[in-house]
């Protein structure tokens, strides 16, 4: 299946298994999940939650440098 | 879906890793507050009668404590005062401000306001423009000087008892590793709850009220509680030591939930062993043009000002 996923404005397709959660999601992409927020389809959510075909996941990052 | 560990009948939204446990929405909201409440009465941070200067930004830090604390000061009988140091920088602080409004104004409260331009007579943005003809130094080496110094007077001249800022547990975790790594162990005696020279003129003491909750619960918060907040990467800030120790205790929470407040618990239960055995420290003075409580001649901001005001105009290239 196919979810739209976010970052930092820049949105892409990622191919994922059927069952893939939005934590496995952030894992293949390498994003710590302490470093921000999770929303799926504009709503924070708890990271296991599995993802459905067409879901649109978002990470949006609180940590800046400094 | 995860049903919320407290209520058992919500869908959890919020993995608290360092607890085991998954909340709802509501339970979160309560959560959340309940530590907050619970760091001021452990510490007697806010008390009845209590005139408290709030440092806000705009920021998610800030908008989450002056959240709480309006609810927080209800209950205990205190007075909050919201204050905003314009930095001058153009078209960062300026948007973050209008969020910081929105704010005071959804919740009634008046936002006092000071500049880097009044008090030092020079903006961040004219500071970064000279900075490199004098040395080089990060722009966020001038900028939490007088950050610190400027909210400090603001605080003083309104009347405030204390001044309440938004340092949570991840920059309290942050502080005690670097002051460790520096090997400067007299700070740590300014430093925890409250902080900063206390019983001092001229100054007002620092507390920190989300010292036991996570930059990233702050963020949690002020999304679920629909507050407005700022966020944006100020176009100043660079790599910097403290940038560095945020990524491996991020990396380090990850791996093992609970480090943060752990360092934070071990930090303040080494410092009731230094308080029996006081780290020697140098006698402190007022600097001789502002005033100001230091340990030299000079505060470091009025050193820094005049350093700034002697250099000619110049351009940074290729450094932020």
């Amino acid at each position: 299946m196919k979810v739209i996923f976010s970052l930092d404005g820049k949105t892409k397709e990622i191919q994922t298994k059927t069952g893939a959660t939005l934590a496995d999601i952030l894992k293949a992409e390498k994003i710590n999940l302490q470093t921000g927020l999770i929303k799926l389809n504009g709503k924070l959510t708890h990271p296991t939650t599995e993802l459905k075909d067409g879901d649109k996941l978002e990470f949006v990052n609180i940590i800046y440098g400094g | 879906m995860v049903t919320c560990t407290k209520c058992k009948k919500r869908d959890a939204v919020v993995d608290l890793g360092y607890t085991g446990s998954d909340l709802c929405s509501p339970c979160f909201i309560a959560y959340f507050e309940h530590r907050v409440f619970k760091t001021n009465r452990e510490f007697k941070l806010i008390q009845h009668g209590d005139k408290i200067g709030v440092g806000v930004s705009g920021g998610k830090d800030s908008a989450a404590l002056l959240f709480v604390l309006t609810k927080l000061t209800k209950h205990v009988g205190a007075q909050l005062i919201p204050i905003l140091i314009d930095e001058g920088i153009t078209g960062y602080r300026d948007k973050a401000a209008e969020k910081a409004q929105a704010l005071c104004d959804k919740l009634g409260l008046t936002l006092h306001r000071l500049s880097y331009k009044k008090v030092f007579g020079i903006s961040m943005d004219e500071t970064v423009k000279k900075r490199d003809k004098v040395k080089w130094r990060g722009a966020c080496s001038y900028c939490g000087v007088f950050r610190k110094h400027a909210l400090n007077k603001a605080a003083f001249d309104l009347g405030c008892d204390k001044l309440a800022i938004g340092h949570n547990a991840d920059d309290m975790a942050q502080t005690i590793l670097m002051n460790f790594l520096k090997s400067e162990p007299a700070r740590f005696m300014r430093f925890g709850a409250f902080s900063g020279i206390t019983e001092r003129d001229k100054f007002v003491m620092r507390i920190k009220p989300l010292m036991y909750v996570t930059e990233r619960e702050c963020a949690i918060y002020c999304t679920l509680r629909d507050l407005p907040f700022h966020l944006q990467e100020c176009p100043y800030s660079s790599d910097s030591f403290r940038g560095e120790l945020k990524d491996f205790l991020n990396s380090v929470e990850e791996k093992h939930p609970g480090s943060k407040f752990n360092i934070i618990k071990s930090f303040l239960s080494l410092k009731e062993l230094m308080v029996a055995a006081p780290v020697s420290e140098k006698e402190l003075k007022h600097c001789a043009k502002c005033g100001t409580p230091c340990s030299g001649e000079n505060c470091k901001a009025c050193l820094l000002t005049e350093e700034l005001k002697n250099a000619p105009q110049g351009q940074l290239k290729n450094r932020k």
